[in-house]
Protein backbone atom coordinates (compact mmCIF):
# COMPACT_ATOMS: atom_id res chain seq x y z
CA UNK A 1 0.00 0.00 0.00
CA UNK A 2 3.14 2.13 0.63
CA UNK A 3 3.15 2.63 -3.44
CA UNK A 4 -0.10 3.06 -3.55
CA UNK A 5 -0.26 5.82 -0.96
CA UNK A 6 2.69 7.91 -2.85
CA UNK A 7 1.08 7.56 -6.01
CA UNK A 8 -2.27 9.38 -5.08
CA UNK A 9 -0.17 11.79 -2.65
CA UNK A 10 1.22 12.62 -6.47
CA UNK A 11 -2.09 12.74 -8.11
CA UNK A 12 -2.97 15.02 -5.49
CA UNK A 13 -0.08 17.19 -5.88
CA UNK A 14 0.03 17.74 -9.61
CA UNK A 15 -3.98 18.65 -9.47
CA UNK A 16 -2.78 21.27 -7.17
CA UNK A 17 -0.15 21.77 -9.63
CA UNK A 18 -2.58 21.53 -12.67
CA UNK A 19 -5.01 24.24 -10.91
CA UNK A 20 -2.16 26.88 -10.31
CA UNK A 21 -1.64 26.69 -13.69
CA UNK A 22 -4.84 26.91 -15.55
CA UNK A 23 -5.74 29.65 -13.06
CA UNK A 24 -2.84 31.49 -13.80
CA UNK A 25 -3.82 31.66 -17.76
CA UNK A 26 -7.85 32.05 -17.11
CA UNK A 27 -7.69 36.03 -17.21
CA UNK A 28 -9.31 35.78 -13.51
CA UNK A 29 -11.43 33.39 -13.41
CA UNK A 30 -11.48 30.30 -10.90
CA UNK A 31 -13.35 27.63 -10.02
CA UNK A 32 -13.95 26.48 -6.29
CA UNK A 33 -14.32 22.85 -8.40
CA UNK A 34 -11.02 22.99 -9.76
CA UNK A 35 -9.40 24.35 -6.82
CA UNK A 36 -10.42 21.47 -4.31
CA UNK A 37 -9.54 19.11 -7.29
CA UNK A 38 -6.52 17.62 -4.98
CA UNK A 39 -8.97 16.74 -2.12
CA UNK A 40 -10.09 13.42 -3.93
CA UNK A 41 -6.98 12.04 -4.45
CA UNK A 42 -5.67 13.35 -0.97
CA UNK A 43 -7.85 12.26 1.10
CA UNK A 44 -10.13 9.56 -0.22
CA UNK A 45 -6.89 8.33 -1.81
CA UNK A 46 -3.63 8.62 -0.13
CA UNK A 47 -4.80 8.98 3.59
CA UNK A 48 -6.88 5.49 3.65
CA UNK A 49 -3.81 4.01 1.80
CA UNK A 50 -1.51 5.28 4.87
CA UNK A 51 -4.23 3.73 6.97
CA UNK A 52 -4.28 0.64 5.51
CA UNK A 53 -0.23 0.38 5.58
CA UNK A 54 -0.12 1.52 9.25
CA UNK A 55 -2.47 -0.88 10.05
CA UNK A 56 -0.72 -3.71 7.73
CA UNK A 57 -4.41 -4.52 6.09
CA UNK A 58 -4.88 -4.83 2.31
CA UNK A 59 -8.00 -4.30 0.71
CA UNK A 60 -9.47 -7.23 -1.39
CA UNK A 61 -8.63 -6.82 -4.89
CA UNK A 62 -12.45 -5.88 -6.14
CA UNK A 63 -12.90 -3.07 -3.35
CA UNK A 64 -9.20 -1.68 -4.13
CA UNK A 65 -10.60 -1.43 -8.24
CA UNK A 66 -13.60 -0.02 -7.16
CA UNK A 67 -12.28 2.56 -4.41
CA UNK A 68 -10.03 3.60 -7.09
CA UNK A 69 -12.23 4.23 -9.75
CA UNK A 70 -14.84 5.69 -7.36
CA UNK A 71 -11.50 8.24 -6.23
CA UNK A 72 -10.60 8.87 -10.17
CA UNK A 73 -14.49 9.67 -10.63
CA UNK A 74 -14.50 11.87 -8.69
CA UNK A 75 -11.45 14.11 -9.32
CA UNK A 76 -12.27 13.75 -13.33
CA UNK A 77 -15.96 15.39 -12.19
CA UNK A 78 -13.74 18.28 -10.02
CA UNK A 79 -11.38 18.84 -13.26
CA UNK A 80 -14.73 18.51 -15.82
CA UNK A 81 -16.76 21.23 -13.77
CA UNK A 82 -14.00 23.36 -13.46
CA UNK A 83 -12.99 23.62 -17.11
CA UNK A 84 -16.75 24.19 -17.79
CA UNK A 85 -17.27 27.11 -14.73
CA UNK A 86 -14.39 28.73 -15.68
CA UNK A 87 -15.48 29.08 -19.52
CA UNK A 88 -18.43 30.54 -17.98
CA UNK A 89 -20.45 28.16 -19.04
CA UNK A 90 -23.03 25.94 -17.11
CA UNK A 91 -23.58 22.06 -17.19
CA UNK A 92 -25.21 19.15 -15.67
CA UNK A 93 -22.82 16.57 -17.40
CA UNK A 94 -21.14 16.53 -13.44
CA UNK A 95 -23.64 14.93 -12.22
CA UNK A 96 -22.51 11.78 -13.51
CA UNK A 97 -19.50 11.61 -11.91
CA UNK A 98 -20.92 12.28 -8.61
CA UNK A 99 -23.62 9.69 -9.24
CA UNK A 100 -20.81 6.93 -10.48
CA UNK A 101 -18.31 8.25 -7.84
CA UNK A 102 -20.33 8.12 -5.46
CA UNK A 103 -21.47 4.62 -6.21
CA UNK A 104 -17.81 3.16 -6.66
CA UNK A 105 -17.23 4.30 -3.33
CA UNK A 106 -20.29 2.37 -2.19
CA UNK A 107 -19.99 -0.49 -3.86
CA UNK A 108 -16.33 -0.72 -2.83
CA UNK A 109 -17.15 -0.24 1.01
CA UNK A 110 -19.45 -3.06 0.71
CA UNK A 111 -17.28 -5.45 -1.45
CA UNK A 112 -14.61 -4.48 1.81
CA UNK A 113 -17.13 -5.24 4.03
CA UNK A 114 -18.43 -8.43 2.63
CA UNK A 115 -14.91 -9.66 2.43
CA UNK A 116 -14.29 -9.14 5.84
CA UNK A 117 -17.12 -11.32 7.05
CA UNK A 118 -16.62 -13.70 4.79
CA UNK A 119 -12.96 -14.22 6.38
CA UNK A 120 -13.24 -15.60 9.71
CA UNK A 121 -16.05 -17.79 8.48
CA UNK A 122 -13.26 -18.76 5.97
CA UNK A 123 -10.69 -19.37 8.88
CA UNK A 124 -13.22 -21.55 10.40
CA UNK A 125 -13.70 -23.66 7.43
CA UNK A 126 -17.46 -22.86 7.03
CA UNK B 1 -13.06 -11.32 -15.46
CA UNK B 2 -9.74 -13.64 -15.64
CA UNK B 3 -8.86 -10.93 -18.16
CA UNK B 4 -9.24 -7.84 -15.61
CA UNK B 5 -6.87 -9.70 -12.79
CA UNK B 6 -3.98 -9.14 -15.08
CA UNK B 7 -1.97 -6.29 -13.69
CA UNK B 8 -3.32 -3.10 -14.51
CA UNK B 9 -6.24 -4.28 -16.87
CA UNK B 10 -8.83 -2.93 -15.39
CA UNK B 11 -7.03 0.16 -14.62
CA UNK B 12 -6.54 0.12 -18.48
CA UNK B 13 -10.01 -0.17 -19.21
CA UNK B 14 -11.45 2.18 -16.74
CA UNK B 15 -8.92 4.85 -17.85
CA UNK B 16 -10.08 4.56 -21.73
CA UNK B 17 -13.97 4.59 -20.38
CA UNK B 18 -13.20 7.85 -18.07
CA UNK B 19 -11.38 9.86 -20.81
CA UNK B 20 -13.74 8.74 -23.77
CA UNK B 21 -17.10 10.14 -21.21
CA UNK B 22 -14.99 13.18 -20.34
CA UNK B 23 -14.23 13.70 -23.95
CA UNK B 24 -17.70 13.31 -24.82
CA UNK B 25 -19.39 16.00 -22.31
CA UNK B 26 -16.55 18.13 -23.23
CA UNK B 27 -17.25 18.16 -27.41
CA UNK B 28 -20.82 18.29 -26.44
CA UNK B 29 -20.37 21.52 -23.85
CA UNK B 30 -18.43 23.15 -25.61
CA UNK B 31 -18.38 21.90 -29.74
CA UNK B 32 -20.67 19.78 -31.19
CA UNK B 33 -23.48 22.57 -32.30
CA UNK B 34 -27.29 21.93 -31.29
CA UNK B 35 -29.23 23.95 -33.53
CA UNK B 36 -32.95 24.08 -31.99
CA UNK B 37 -34.88 25.69 -34.30
CA UNK B 38 -34.68 28.95 -37.36
CA UNK B 39 -34.36 32.08 -36.08
CA UNK B 40 -37.21 34.44 -36.70
CA UNK B 41 -36.50 37.59 -38.88
CA UNK B 42 -37.27 40.56 -36.65
CA UNK B 43 -41.03 41.76 -35.53
CA UNK B 44 -43.01 44.96 -35.83
CA UNK B 45 -42.78 46.79 -32.69
CA UNK B 46 -44.84 45.44 -30.24
CA UNK B 47 -46.43 42.28 -32.26
CA UNK B 48 -44.26 40.00 -30.41
CA UNK B 49 -46.73 40.67 -27.33
CA UNK B 50 -49.52 39.03 -28.99
CA UNK B 51 -49.99 35.30 -28.45
CA UNK B 52 -49.77 34.33 -32.74
CA UNK B 53 -46.28 36.68 -32.94
CA UNK B 54 -44.88 34.41 -30.41
CA UNK B 55 -46.07 31.27 -29.07
CA UNK B 56 -44.66 30.28 -25.96
CA UNK B 57 -43.34 26.91 -25.78
CA UNK B 58 -44.88 24.29 -23.52
CA UNK B 59 -41.26 23.04 -22.63
CA UNK B 60 -38.57 25.15 -21.79
CA UNK B 61 -36.51 24.09 -24.50
CA UNK B 62 -39.17 24.46 -27.37
CA UNK B 63 -38.49 27.32 -29.73
CA UNK B 64 -41.20 29.90 -30.33
CA UNK B 65 -40.07 31.43 -33.70
CA UNK B 66 -42.59 32.57 -35.96
CA UNK B 67 -41.66 34.58 -39.13
CA UNK B 68 -43.03 38.01 -39.03
CA UNK B 69 -42.84 41.00 -41.15
CA UNK B 70 -39.78 42.92 -40.99
CA UNK B 71 -39.89 46.36 -39.28
CA UNK B 72 -36.51 47.97 -41.19
CA UNK B 73 -36.48 51.32 -41.88
CA UNK B 74 -36.96 52.09 -45.39
CA UNK B 75 -33.05 52.98 -46.98
CA UNK B 76 -32.74 56.67 -47.11
CA UNK B 77 -29.86 57.00 -49.94
CA UNK B 78 -28.59 59.86 -49.01
CA UNK B 79 -26.64 58.59 -45.44
CA UNK B 80 -23.44 60.49 -44.50
CA UNK B 81 -20.91 57.65 -43.66
CA UNK B 82 -17.34 58.26 -42.61
CA UNK B 83 -15.04 56.25 -40.58
CA UNK B 84 -16.41 57.77 -37.60
CA UNK B 85 -19.77 58.55 -38.31
CA UNK B 86 -23.35 57.40 -40.03
CA UNK B 87 -26.39 59.68 -40.44
CA UNK B 88 -29.42 59.28 -42.49
CA UNK B 89 -32.68 60.14 -42.09
CA UNK B 90 -33.35 57.86 -38.73
CA UNK B 91 -30.66 56.49 -37.67
CA UNK B 92 -27.22 58.53 -36.01
CA UNK B 93 -23.79 57.27 -34.82
CA UNK B 94 -20.53 58.78 -33.72
CA UNK B 95 -17.77 56.43 -33.04
CA UNK B 96 -15.13 57.89 -30.66
CA UNK B 97 -11.75 56.15 -29.46
CA UNK B 98 -10.95 56.69 -26.00
CA UNK B 99 -7.53 55.98 -24.10
CA UNK B 100 -8.37 55.44 -20.26
CA UNK B 101 -7.01 52.88 -17.95
CA UNK B 102 -4.18 52.40 -20.22
CA UNK B 103 -6.59 50.89 -22.59
CA UNK B 104 -8.17 51.70 -26.22
CA UNK B 105 -11.89 51.87 -25.67
CA UNK B 106 -14.46 52.14 -28.42
CA UNK B 107 -17.45 53.88 -27.43
CA UNK B 108 -19.98 54.58 -30.29
CA UNK B 109 -22.92 56.86 -28.96
CA UNK B 110 -26.34 56.32 -31.20
CA UNK B 111 -29.39 58.22 -31.95
CA UNK B 112 -32.28 56.41 -33.12
CA UNK B 113 -35.83 57.27 -34.54
CA UNK B 114 -37.79 54.39 -33.75
CA UNK B 115 -36.81 51.46 -31.30
CA UNK B 116 -37.16 48.54 -33.49
CA UNK B 117 -34.09 49.58 -35.36
CA UNK B 118 -32.40 47.90 -32.01
CA UNK B 119 -32.00 44.68 -33.12
CA UNK B 120 -30.65 41.33 -32.28
CA UNK B 121 -29.25 38.30 -34.75
CA UNK B 122 -28.44 35.01 -34.28
CA UNK B 123 -25.32 32.92 -36.11
CA UNK B 124 -26.45 31.28 -39.06
CA UNK B 125 -30.00 32.56 -38.28
CA UNK B 126 -30.05 29.38 -35.80
CA UNK B 127 -31.33 29.26 -32.18
CA UNK B 128 -29.16 26.60 -30.76
CA UNK B 129 -26.33 25.91 -28.56
CA UNK B 130 -23.04 26.31 -29.68
CA UNK B 131 -24.20 27.16 -33.27
CA UNK B 132 -21.33 30.58 -33.68
CA UNK B 133 -20.87 32.98 -36.37
CA UNK B 134 -18.20 36.00 -36.47
CA UNK B 135 -19.93 39.31 -35.52
CA UNK B 136 -18.56 40.84 -38.88
CA UNK B 137 -20.29 38.18 -41.03
CA UNK B 138 -23.71 38.41 -38.88
CA UNK B 139 -23.25 42.51 -39.27
CA UNK B 140 -22.84 42.46 -42.81
CA UNK B 141 -25.61 39.34 -43.30
CA UNK B 142 -28.21 41.85 -41.76
CA UNK B 143 -26.63 44.76 -43.18
CA UNK B 144 -25.69 46.09 -39.96
CA UNK B 145 -24.68 49.84 -39.43
CA UNK B 146 -23.13 49.05 -35.95
CA UNK B 147 -22.93 45.46 -34.07
CA UNK B 148 -21.26 44.54 -31.18
CA UNK B 149 -21.51 40.53 -29.86
CA UNK B 150 -24.42 39.96 -27.99
CA UNK B 151 -24.80 37.76 -24.43
CA UNK B 152 -23.68 34.60 -25.98
CA UNK B 153 -26.68 32.58 -24.98
CA UNK B 154 -25.76 29.81 -26.77
CA UNK B 155 -23.19 29.05 -24.53
CA UNK B 156 -25.86 27.86 -21.71
CA UNK B 157 -28.76 25.43 -22.33
CA UNK B 158 -30.60 27.79 -19.49
CA UNK B 159 -32.05 31.04 -19.31
CA UNK B 160 -34.30 33.43 -21.06
CA UNK B 161 -33.90 34.10 -24.38
CA UNK B 162 -36.09 36.62 -26.02
CA UNK B 163 -34.67 38.54 -29.51
CA UNK B 164 -36.32 40.72 -31.61
CA UNK B 165 -39.45 39.86 -29.54
CA UNK B 166 -39.54 36.46 -30.21
CA UNK B 167 -39.30 33.92 -27.21
CA UNK B 168 -36.72 30.98 -27.79
CA UNK B 169 -36.48 29.85 -24.35
CA UNK B 170 -38.05 30.49 -20.78
CA UNK B 171 -35.64 28.42 -18.42
CA UNK B 172 -34.52 30.02 -15.60
CA UNK B 173 -30.70 30.96 -15.71
CA UNK B 174 -28.57 28.60 -13.43
CA UNK B 175 -27.28 31.40 -12.31
CA UNK B 176 -30.16 33.80 -11.59
CA UNK B 177 -28.23 35.99 -8.94
CA UNK B 178 -27.51 37.72 -11.98
CA UNK B 179 -29.85 40.30 -13.85
CA UNK B 180 -30.70 40.17 -17.02
CA UNK B 181 -31.73 43.41 -19.37
CA UNK B 182 -34.45 44.12 -20.66
CA UNK B 183 -35.18 46.10 -23.74
CA UNK B 184 -39.31 47.38 -24.22
CA UNK B 185 -40.93 48.34 -27.34
CA UNK B 186 -40.66 51.78 -26.65
CA UNK B 187 -36.69 51.77 -26.60
CA UNK B 188 -36.25 51.92 -22.90
CA UNK B 189 -34.55 49.53 -21.02
CA UNK B 190 -34.85 47.58 -17.21
CA UNK B 191 -32.92 45.88 -15.19
CA UNK B 192 -34.79 42.03 -14.34
CA UNK B 193 -34.32 38.90 -12.57
CA UNK B 194 -35.00 35.91 -14.28
CA UNK B 195 -36.10 34.37 -10.63
CA UNK B 196 -38.62 36.90 -9.84
CA UNK B 197 -40.87 36.91 -13.42
CA UNK B 198 -41.39 34.66 -16.56
CA UNK B 199 -40.09 35.05 -19.87
CA UNK B 200 -43.59 35.42 -21.01
CA UNK B 201 -44.68 38.00 -18.30
CA UNK B 202 -41.55 39.98 -20.30
CA UNK B 203 -42.65 39.25 -23.34
CA UNK B 204 -46.81 40.35 -22.40
CA UNK B 205 -44.68 43.36 -20.85
CA UNK B 206 -43.25 43.85 -24.65
CA UNK B 207 -39.70 42.98 -24.33
CA UNK B 208 -38.20 43.12 -27.57
CA UNK B 209 -34.79 41.97 -26.57
CA UNK B 210 -33.62 40.22 -23.37
CA UNK B 211 -29.51 39.80 -22.46
CA UNK B 212 -28.84 37.19 -19.95
CA UNK B 213 -25.23 38.01 -19.26
CA UNK B 214 -24.62 40.56 -17.09
CA UNK B 215 -23.95 42.12 -13.95
CA UNK B 216 -25.85 45.30 -14.45
CA UNK B 217 -23.06 48.15 -15.03
CA UNK B 218 -25.50 51.03 -14.15
CA UNK B 219 -28.83 51.81 -12.74
CA UNK B 220 -30.75 54.90 -12.26
CA UNK B 221 -27.39 56.84 -13.38
CA UNK B 222 -26.05 55.49 -10.67
CA UNK B 223 -23.05 52.51 -10.89
CA UNK B 224 -23.87 49.16 -9.33
CA UNK B 225 -20.90 47.00 -9.33
CA UNK B 226 -18.10 48.02 -6.60
CA UNK B 227 -14.65 47.55 -7.32
CA UNK B 228 -14.30 44.88 -4.33
CA UNK B 229 -16.91 42.70 -5.89
CA UNK B 230 -15.71 39.83 -7.48
CA UNK B 231 -18.42 38.72 -9.81
CA UNK B 232 -16.13 36.25 -12.41
CA UNK B 233 -13.88 38.20 -14.28
CA UNK B 234 -14.78 41.52 -12.59
CA UNK B 235 -12.07 42.22 -10.84
CA UNK B 236 -9.59 41.64 -13.03
CA UNK B 237 -8.82 43.44 -16.68
CA UNK B 238 -10.40 42.09 -19.89
CA UNK B 239 -11.41 42.86 -23.06
CA UNK B 240 -15.33 44.10 -22.27
CA UNK B 241 -18.34 45.10 -23.98
CA UNK B 242 -21.57 46.69 -22.84
CA UNK B 243 -24.30 48.49 -23.58
CA UNK B 244 -26.29 51.46 -22.34
CA UNK B 245 -29.15 54.21 -22.94
CA UNK B 246 -28.59 57.69 -22.21
CA UNK B 247 -32.47 57.66 -22.46
CA UNK B 248 -34.97 55.95 -25.01
CA UNK B 249 -33.62 55.81 -28.45
CA UNK B 250 -30.39 57.13 -27.06
CA UNK B 251 -27.68 54.69 -26.60
CA UNK B 252 -23.73 54.15 -26.21
CA UNK B 253 -22.14 50.92 -27.16
CA UNK B 254 -18.14 50.35 -25.73
CA UNK B 255 -16.01 47.77 -26.39
CA UNK B 256 -12.67 47.74 -24.85
CA UNK B 257 -9.10 46.08 -26.06
CA UNK B 258 -7.37 43.94 -23.66
CA UNK B 259 -5.18 40.78 -23.19
CA UNK B 260 -2.41 42.90 -25.27
CA UNK B 261 0.38 44.60 -24.82
CA UNK B 262 -1.49 47.88 -26.22
CA UNK B 263 -4.53 47.44 -23.80
CA UNK B 264 -4.14 46.27 -20.41
CA UNK B 265 -8.28 45.87 -20.86
CA UNK B 266 -10.85 47.15 -17.98
CA UNK B 267 -12.20 46.45 -15.00
CA UNK B 268 -16.21 45.92 -14.30
CA UNK B 269 -15.97 48.74 -12.30
CA UNK B 270 -14.05 50.93 -14.95
CA UNK B 271 -16.31 49.93 -17.68
CA UNK B 272 -19.41 50.82 -15.53
CA UNK B 273 -17.60 54.13 -15.33
CA UNK B 274 -16.83 54.75 -18.89
CA UNK B 275 -20.98 54.08 -19.12
CA UNK B 276 -21.63 56.60 -16.58
CA UNK B 277 -19.54 59.24 -17.53
CA UNK B 278 -21.26 59.12 -21.51
CA UNK B 279 -23.94 59.78 -19.91
CA UNK B 280 -25.64 56.24 -19.29
CA UNK B 281 -28.79 56.25 -16.93
CA UNK B 282 -28.77 52.42 -17.42
CA UNK B 283 -26.07 49.72 -18.65
CA UNK B 284 -25.23 46.44 -18.73
CA UNK B 285 -22.41 44.26 -19.26
CA UNK B 286 -22.61 41.56 -22.45
CA UNK B 287 -20.52 39.09 -23.28
CA UNK B 288 -16.40 39.78 -22.67
CA UNK B 289 -12.98 38.66 -23.44
CA UNK B 290 -12.48 36.93 -26.75
CA UNK B 291 -16.40 37.80 -27.90
CA UNK B 292 -15.77 41.46 -27.60
CA UNK B 293 -15.98 42.47 -30.88
CA UNK B 294 -17.43 46.41 -32.71
CA UNK B 295 -18.16 45.89 -36.19
CA UNK B 296 -19.08 49.87 -37.81
CA UNK B 297 -19.88 50.10 -41.80
CA UNK B 298 -18.44 46.54 -42.14
CA UNK B 299 -15.36 47.28 -40.09
CA UNK B 300 -13.92 45.38 -37.14
CA UNK B 301 -12.80 48.75 -35.06
CA UNK B 302 -11.72 47.29 -32.18
CA UNK B 303 -8.78 44.10 -31.89
CA UNK B 304 -10.45 40.98 -30.97
CA UNK B 305 -8.62 38.33 -28.93
CA UNK B 306 -9.19 34.76 -29.57
CA UNK B 307 -8.04 31.66 -27.96
CA UNK B 308 -6.02 33.71 -25.26
CA UNK B 309 -3.81 36.64 -26.64
CA UNK B 310 -3.99 35.79 -30.38
CA UNK B 311 -5.43 38.45 -32.62
CA UNK B 312 -8.44 37.45 -34.29
CA UNK B 313 -12.26 37.88 -34.30
CA UNK B 314 -14.13 35.26 -32.32
CA UNK B 315 -17.14 33.47 -33.46
CA UNK B 316 -20.31 34.32 -31.25
CA UNK B 317 -23.45 33.25 -30.74
CA UNK B 318 -25.45 36.68 -31.23
CA UNK B 319 -25.18 40.03 -32.05
CA UNK B 320 -26.90 43.76 -31.03
CA UNK B 321 -26.78 45.96 -33.97
CA UNK B 322 -28.67 48.77 -35.63
CA UNK B 323 -29.90 48.76 -39.02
Amino acid sequence: MGRTCMTYAAVSALCALFYAVYRSLSFGEDSLFMRWMFVPPLALGALPALFCLLLGRRPVRWAFYLWNSGVALLACGCLFRGIVEMSGRFTQYDRVYWVLGGAALGAALLRAVFAAHRQPQKRRGV
Amino acid sequence: MKFLRRPYAYAGLFALFLAGLTAFFLLDTFVLPHALSAAATATPEGAAATPTASPAPAAGEAPAATAQPTAAATPVPTALVTDTAYRDGSISVTLTTLREYDTDIYVADVVLSDASQLKTALASDTFGLNVTEKASVMAQTHDAVLAVNGDYYGANARGYVIKNGVLYRQTVRSDSAYDDLAVYADGSFAIVNEAETTAQALLDAGVQQLFAFGPALVENSEISVSTREEVGQAMTSNPRTAIGMVSPLHYVFVVSDGRTSQSAGLSLYQLAQVLRDAGCTCAYNLGGGGSSTMVFNGEVVNNPTTGGKRSGERAVSDIVYIG
